[in-house]
């Protein structure tokens, strides 16, 4: 086909010979890309007339939405919840490495940090798109100080928080600024959280559950003031119980307002969460499982001793990905599911005018290239 | 009229293809002089399409030079909807293949009027040069696009409410629900077909036999349109067996012993051509060669081409396909019941190639 610059400046880029995740499932389908946004050919053949400038063959490999992550405490050396001059370098260190890790979008993670730590870092950090340059930052995740001292994990104790009188104007006081801050972890047991995850909710910040030790009704509580998002499934909070099920009641709850999903991070590392608890938890919600890495500033390290915020740590060994689901729900778990849990509706899929924001994958699932906008910012060393 | 009878659906596909394949081809289209093509929808012709781009990937055909013209298309279905003939036309068809988008034409059901829509279609097709082949299907009510019973053989492109029987048959694609079927739709008109200098008509299926005998053994009527062809110059109805189930065993004894060794020849040059033809004399008569499948074998010239048709199911023989390359091990095959290949070879190197000397002389 000659070139076809006529019907439009930009280049159109055909895909071909790849099979697509679309409508939860694998199609063999070409991706049509212009612009940065997925084109539908169909308009483009009849209303344009026009054809593709430039076909990339993808020799018969999976091609998914980029994934994103929405829980990522830094890596590299990275750590995003440490007050240094220069934060943004780190974060464009650290989205630039996930590229290879097939990540487009992620939301760094601070974890609970004295109040003049949030004030150094949040307002270094913005929102802005990926590109050759490296993954999009979707917003912050801030994840504490408003937890269980309970369920502390590896939060540092003395910088919890609990509601006093104000409710969310202490949350301000917390973290000077919500601008830039896509979503809160809190414990909804705390004192005044209900009217907090309220207002949050209003000002358009995903509220998500975690390091709580909340029974099922003050998570449902919650979740009808507006929560969406369950912080790694299973850590953190009360165990299962057949008479109150907690957090984890959440993913079965009749409660949940309707047309709402509540979703919920797993790390699937087979460390954090036994693979047969994770399957039981995809079996009873499928729609909700959103995989997260909650990598922290080890990550792509040599093993040693680091620090994760306020905390020091000990690193040793490899993890490991557990599958227990379909091709198509596991793909879906790291792109889309996300996305949905942000109300990104251009990203994490590959329908007609989104974000062509994708990975190719072998049928392993192993990461040959990435694209973001379209262009291609990683390539497997053949 | 010609009319192939084929085993079955597949078969008959395979045939309409090859035939649809090997004409664009004959006719060597330029950016100049395209070759204009007349195109249906619907299940019949499916596995057509899909065995046309299955030409076209491996090689043996392009359609950059070729022009479409789509017969009809649904009035106020939106061009997006999954029903609608654009959709149709490029899910399993224009989206595969190295078509020309400039070159696709398919009426407007969302024009803002329809008449002018109809009259500048029939417009472009005059400025087209006229269709070089129109390929279509038939109705159960033995209507040709959507000229439905009564509609005047004379028509040309215009608007029609659909009877009936069309909504009824079409309801299976929008949920069993007849009221989410369109009730009009613009068609190219009987006349209209009728223009196109050949015509190729599909038809499969034992629910379109009785159309298929009202259309060839009863007289012209324009309650069931698809007769009119009975006064063009040159049409082919491909079936299958099941869709001639109604006509009398007289009609397909006679087309299918008609498997005629139709040799065109051309510009044929002595000097250059190696001419074999094997008819199988050996354990079975002339009759039952000609009797359990219809075949017909063309054969074209073209310089430095050897083309050979083998437009009917073969049983075991080969099918040698556009290329001249296939020979399927040697003479005994292509002696097995019911084959009759003709050969004509341009040069003996190609002769050659196709493992001549491999042939053992028949037994």
């Amino acid at each position: 086909m000659p070139s076809n610059k006529s019907v439009s400046d930009a280049p159109i880029t055909q895909f071909v010979n790849c099979r697509i995740l679309r409508g939860s499932r694998l199609q063999r389908e070409d991706l049509w890309v212009r612009s940065g946004s997925i084109l539908d050919p169909e308009k483009l053949f009849f209303d344009e007339q026009g054809y593709a400038d430039d076909r990339v063959d993808c020799e018969g490999s999976i091609m998914a939405p980029g994934f994103i992550d929405v829980q990522i405490n830094g890596g590299y050396g990275v750590d995003f919840s440490e007050a240094s001059e220069d934060v943004s370098a780190g974060v464009s260190l650290v989205s630039k490495k996930i590229l290879q890790h097939g990540v487009t979008s992620f939301c760094p993670t601070l974890v609970t940090s004295p109040a003049a730590v949030y004030h150094k870092v949040l307002p270094q950090v913005k929102v802005h798109d990926g590109g050759a340059h490296g993954a999009g930052v979707l917003g912050l995740h801030l994840e504490g100080p408003f937890i269980s001292a309970e369920k502390k994990g590896a939060h540092p104790e003395r910088f919890l928080r609990t509601f006093q009188a104000g409710g969310i104007d202490d949350l301000m006081a917390a973290y000077g600024s919500l601008d830039n801050v896509a979503m809160v972890t809190l414990a909804p047991e705390l004192a005044g959280s209900q009217s907090v995850v309220r207002e949050l909710c209003r000002r358009g910040v995903t509220v998500s559950l975690g390091h709580s030790v909340a029974n099922l009704s003050q998570a449902e509580e919650a979740v009808d003031q507006g929560a969406s998002f369950i912080t790694h499934l299973f850590n953190a909070m009360l165990p299962f119980h057949h008479r109150d099920p907690g957090i984890v009641g959440l993913l079965t709850s009749d409660r949940v307002p309707s047309g709402r999903t509540v979703f919920y991070g797993m790390i699937a590392d087979g460390i954090h969460t036994n693979p047969a608890a994770l399957r039981i938890a995809h079996r009873a919600h499928p729609e909700g499982l959103v995989l997260v890495t909650d990598a922290i500033m080890a990550m792509g390290l040599p093993p040693g001793r680091r620090t994760l915020g306020q905390q020091v740590i000990e690193i040793q060994g490899l993890h490991a990905y557990v599958a227990g689901c379909s091709v198509e729900e596991a793909l879906e778990a790291a792109s889309l599911h996300p996305a949905q849990l942000l109300r990104l509706h251009h990203k994490g899929n590959l329908d007609y005018g989104s974000d062509a924001d994708l990975v190719l994958l072998d049928d392993d699932l192993n990461l040959k290239a990435t694209f973001i906008s379209g262009e291609e910012v990683w390539k497997k060393a053949p | 009229m010609r009319l192939v009878i084929l085993d079955d659906y597949d078969l008959a596909s395979e045939w309409a293809a090859k035939y649809i394949r090997n004409r664009i081809i004959q006719f060597k289209p330029t950016a100049e002089r395209c070759f204009t093509l007349g195109l249906p929808t619907g299940s019949t012709p499916y596995s057509c399409y899909q065995k046309l781009i299955e030409y076209y990937r491996s090689g043996d055909i392009s359609f950059k030079y070729v022009k479409t013209f789509n017969m009809d298309e649904y009035v106020g279905l939106p061009r997006a909807h999954p029903e609608s003939y654009h959709s149709y036309m490029w899910n399993n068809f224009f989206k595969h293949i190295d078509i020309d988008p400039a070159n696709v034409h398919i009426l407007d059901g969302n024009a803002e009027d329809l008449e002018a829509e109809c009259q500048a279609y029939e417009d472009k097709i005059a400025e087209a040069g006229g269709i070089e082949m129109f390929v279509g299907g038939i109705g159960p009510d033995g209507h040709i696009a959507f000229n439905e019973p009564g509609s005047s053989l004379v028509s040309r492109t215009r608007v029609k409410t659909l009877a009936k029987d069309t909504i009824v048959a079409n309801a299976r694609f929008f949920g069993n629900d007849l009221s989410k079927v369109p009730s009009m739709a613009l068609t190219v008109g009987v006349g209209t077909v009728m223009n196109a200098k050949e015509v190729v008509i599909l038809i499969t299926g034992a629910h379109k036999a009785f159309a298929l005998y009202k259309a060839i053994e009863e007289g012209v009527n324009h309650m069931w349109t698809v007769s009119a062809f009975q006064q063009h110059p040159r049409t082919i109805f491909v079936c299958d067996e099941d869709a001639t189930l109604e006509l009398r065993v007289k009609t397909v004894k006679y087309f299918k012993g008609t498997s005629v060794l139709a040799v065109l020849l051309p510009g044929l040059s002595l000097s250059n051509c190696i001419l074999c033809v094997c008819v199988c004399v050996l354990d079975i008569s002339l009759q039952q060669l000609f009797q359990s499948t219809s075949h017909l074998i063309g054969v074209l010239m073209g310089t430095k081409r050897c083309v050979v048709w083998n437009l009917g199911k073969v049983g075991t023989g080969p099918t040698l396909d556009i290329k001249g390359v296939c020979m399927n091990k040697g003479w005994r095959c292509i002696m097995r019941p019911a084959c009759v290949c003709i050969w004509q070879l341009i040069d003996c190197r190609s002769l050659l190639d196709v493992g001549y000397n491999k042939a053992k002389p028949c037994a």
